[in-house]
């Protein structure tokens, strides 16, 4: 797979499956044996584990991903995106507020023969947060 | 070849500057009016701006990051590190607690003719923030 097509194929795990819920497309694009380095509480390793995770985020805070950079070298791909989402279900432990807010994150995915196999991330949950009103807005701070 | 140039330039970067301290080596690896969509509170503009950054980051953290990816694409570059170190001056409001910290922060750039020109990053401050106690803890 070119890097091109490794892009493509991370935008069909953002918008049909992460986007539009459309879990099935997983089996396409991820390995059975996917290694989760940073697992949502609750979220098992593999396949399914990549489905309960998509189901989490879906039913906590219906995430609505725009992808800001995409950024690939052979079989990594880093994605930088922001997120804006609703607090509809219970996520971290907290019951729902009904809060829009939005984040930035991003991803590291491996690739391994076409598909998502590794993935690690970095997600600004700091900002998440204070905008759901769990944590205090910063004082004289900017961010 | 692009690719490698851009990526010697932010190894460079990351041993030269932010490990060593080195900022006057950042008149070869920026461009003048580096542009930061994530400036400090303070940071100023461009290549200065960048200077008083990275002094800032090194002050406050004595800083070591290990570089667990660098992914270089054309003129895009990622970097996926872990930050240890200690909270040994103000940051971000918060006076020094002297505390150990670890945190994860991924920094992405846009190179022009082999030079840092534009930079967007995402960090794990809550992660910060837990480990020195505020202000989550106020």
């Amino acid at each position: 797979m070119s890097e091109n097509e490794n892009k493509q194929l991370l935008r069909r795990y953002y918008e049909d499956v992460l986007t539009q819920g459309r879990l099935d497309v997983l089996e396409t694009i991820a390995r059975p044996d996917h290694v989760e380095h940073n697992p949502l509480p609750g979220q098992a390793q593999g396949l399914e584990g990549l489905r309960q995770r998509a189901s989490i985020l879906r039913a906590a805070v219906n995430p609505q991903f725009t992808l800001e950079h995409v950024i690939a070298e052979g079989d990594k791909v880093a994605v930088m995106w922001t997120s804006r989402g609703t607090h509809v279900g219970e996520w971290f432990g907290m019951p729902p507020t009904g809060k829009s807010f939005t984040i930035q994150g991003v991803d590291v995915h491996q690739l391994r023969d076409g598909r998502m196999a590794e993935h690690w991330d970095v997600v600004d949950i700091y900002s998440m947060l204070i905008q759901l009103g769990a944590l205090p807005a910063p004082s004289g701070v900017a961010g | 070849m692009t690719t490698e140039r851009n990526r010697t330039t932010i190894l460079r970067f990351f041993r030269e500057v932010m490990g060593a301290g080195n900022l006057d080596v950042l008149d070869d690896l920026a461009t003048e009016n580096y542009e930061d969509h994530v400036a400090l509170p303070g940071q100023g503009v461009g290549r200065e701006g960048l200077k008083h950054r990275a002094a800032r980051i090194r002050a406050a953290f004595q800083p070591r990051q290990r570089l667990r990816d660098v992914i270089v694409d054309a003129d895009s570059v990622a970097v996926r590190w872990t930050l240890s170190g200690f909270h040994s001056a103000e940051f971000l409001g918060l006076p020094p607690t002297g505390k150990p910290v670890e945190f994860d922060g991924v920094d992405m750039y846009l190179m022009r003719e082999g030079r840092m020109a534009a930079h967007w990053n995402v960090v794990n401050l809550w992660a910060f923030y837990r480990q020195v106690g505020g202000p989550i803890n106020k």
